[in-house]
């Protein structure tokens, strides 16, 4: 009885745990938060990240393929967190590579400024 | 199974407790979290960060923020860690962020920047053409000045060449006038060598003599019928012949004389001689001749040249002789040794 017993306390105590770790609430699917990584991953392709950024946007696309398979088992938890890990990850190499494309263009721009002063130089010799 | 019991409660309330403490404060170090709280300190500490990306700093700040309250809450373990990457993350993303802001205005200063010296390329490019298209000028004017120069160097030339030429002209002209006087010095001079010899001839026809008085001609009687003081048609060529000759030696004058054999009486001799040298004398005139240059005089008997005894001795004495002056018209009289006898 007493086993019984247990196990009854037992069984109610693991459902309250569970609960919990579902983040203290009940679990909808994540729809919007997958749109928002696929986005935040494609803004990132585009924006360069494959030259400038691939370690950040290799991570991205990584999660956010984990999170669709999450999606899909309706594992959705875990489909969120992954989706948000994708989307911060995306975003981190969107900017990277939006910074080294500026800085890129900087310097080319100061190459450029340093050509035409030669150029001048040359010219006013 | 009391002992079993209690652990039961035991248990029991250890889990009632692990609920409790997932929305109480309880610290305990988490390596996820340390991470997140050191990302964020590095942006926030960065002012650029604050200044260039304030939104993303403070959705960092955020992040950090649910991360602190999962940790404290003693969240699960694998939310905590989640929330902690996010937060971490959410870090890089506003240095990053910030960065881009700084490469971006960068951008912006280097293009004005670039635009600067590109108008400042073009204005010392107008400015350098300005100077060419001045230089050119200049070279142009220099080049019109040279052109201007030669052009009176040529003409200089042209000028003095053509002054050469003339030089030349008149050189040859003097040349062609001194070998025109040459020729004609030399024409004259033959002209003359051919008159002495006409002269000479002439003379011979007219059987010139060279005496001590000068040239002396003889006209004989055959000019002359007998008694008579006429020319006779024959005389005519001695005539011309005389004439021409005075013509052309007009410094000369002459000495008619006439003469007559011892035949007839003195008186009437003598009056014939005159007759004869004059009718002589009216010829040439006659012919043209200036009557002051022909001076005449009749010797009668006087004179003969042979003797009077055979008949062409008296007719060698009847004659008229002509004495041609010096080139001054001077005549010598005859000497008393060859005064005519009365």
């Amino acid at each position: 009885m007493t086993q019984l017993s247990l196990s009854k306390v037992s069984g109610s105590v693991a459902m309250t745990a569970l609960a919990f770790a579902a983040g203290c609430a009940s679990v909808p699917a994540p729809t919007e938060q997958m749109a928002l990584s696929r986005a935040a991953v494609s803004e990132a392709q585009s924006a360069g990240a494959p030259e400038f950024a691939p370690v950040e946007l290799r991570s991205a696309q990584a999660q956010l393929e984990e999170a669709r398979t999450a999606f899909q088992g309706e594992n959705y938890v875990a489909a969120r967190r992954l989706a948000e890990r994708a989307e911060v990850d995306a975003k981190l190499a969107e900017t990277k590579a939006r910074s080294a494309k500026a800085n890129r263009a900087v310097a080319e721009l100061r190459q450029g400024i340093e050509a035409l002063r030669e150029e001048i130089e040359r010219k006013s010799n | 199974m009391k002992m079993t019991t209690t652990r039961t409660t035991e248990i029991a309330v250890a889990i009632a407790a692990m609920s409790a403490a997932g929305c109480a404060s309880v610290p305990e170090k988490n390596p996820a979290v340390e991470q997140a709280r050191a990302a964020y300190a590095a942006a926030a500490s960065d002012p650029q960060v604050a200044q260039n990306a304030a939104l993303e700093l403070n959705r960092a700040e955020r992040a950090l923020e649910e991360t602190e309250r999962l940790w404290k809450d003693r969240a699960e373990q694998a939310q905590i860690e989640h929330n902690a990457y996010l937060a971490t993350q959410r870090s890089k993303i506003a240095r990053e962020t910030s960065q881009l802001r700084a490469a971006e205005q960068a951008v912006t200063t280097t293009s004005s920047e670039r635009d600067r010296v590109l108008l400042q390329a073009r204005t010392r490019e107008a400015e350098a053409a300005r100077n060419r298209a001045d230089a050119k000028s200049q070279d142009a004017e220099q080049s019109r000045l040279i052109a201007e120069a030669r052009a009176r160097e040529a003409q200089a030339a042209r000028d003095q060449a053509l002054e050469q030429s003339r030089e030349a002209q008149t050189a040859r002209d003097l040349a062609a006038a001194q070998t025109a006087d040459a020729l004609a010095a030399k024409q004259r001079a033959e002209e003359m060598q051919q008159r002495a010899k006409e002269l000479e001839s002439q003379l011979s026809e007219l059987q010139a003599k060279q005496t001590e008085r000068g040239l002396v001609l003889t006209l004989s009687d055959v000019l002359f019928d007998t008694g008579r003081s006429e020319l006779r048609p024959g005389a005519s060529r001695a005539i011309d012949q005389l004439t021409k000759f005075l013509n052309e030696y007009s410094e000369r004058s002459v000495m008619v004389e006439g003469f007559t054999d011892s035949v007839g009486a003195e008186s009437y001799n003598q009056g014939l001689s005159e007759r004869r040298a004059n009718a002589v004398r009216t010829a040439l005139v006659t012919a043209g001749i200036d009557p002051g240059r022909i001076n005449v005089r009749g010797f009668g008997e006087a004179f003969p040249v042979v003797s009077n005894a055979t008949p062409s001795g008296r007719q060698q004495n009847r004659r008229v002789e002509i004495v041609v002056s010096d080139e001054k018209g001077k005549i010598p009289e005859r000497t008393v040794s060859s005064t005519p006898d009365s």
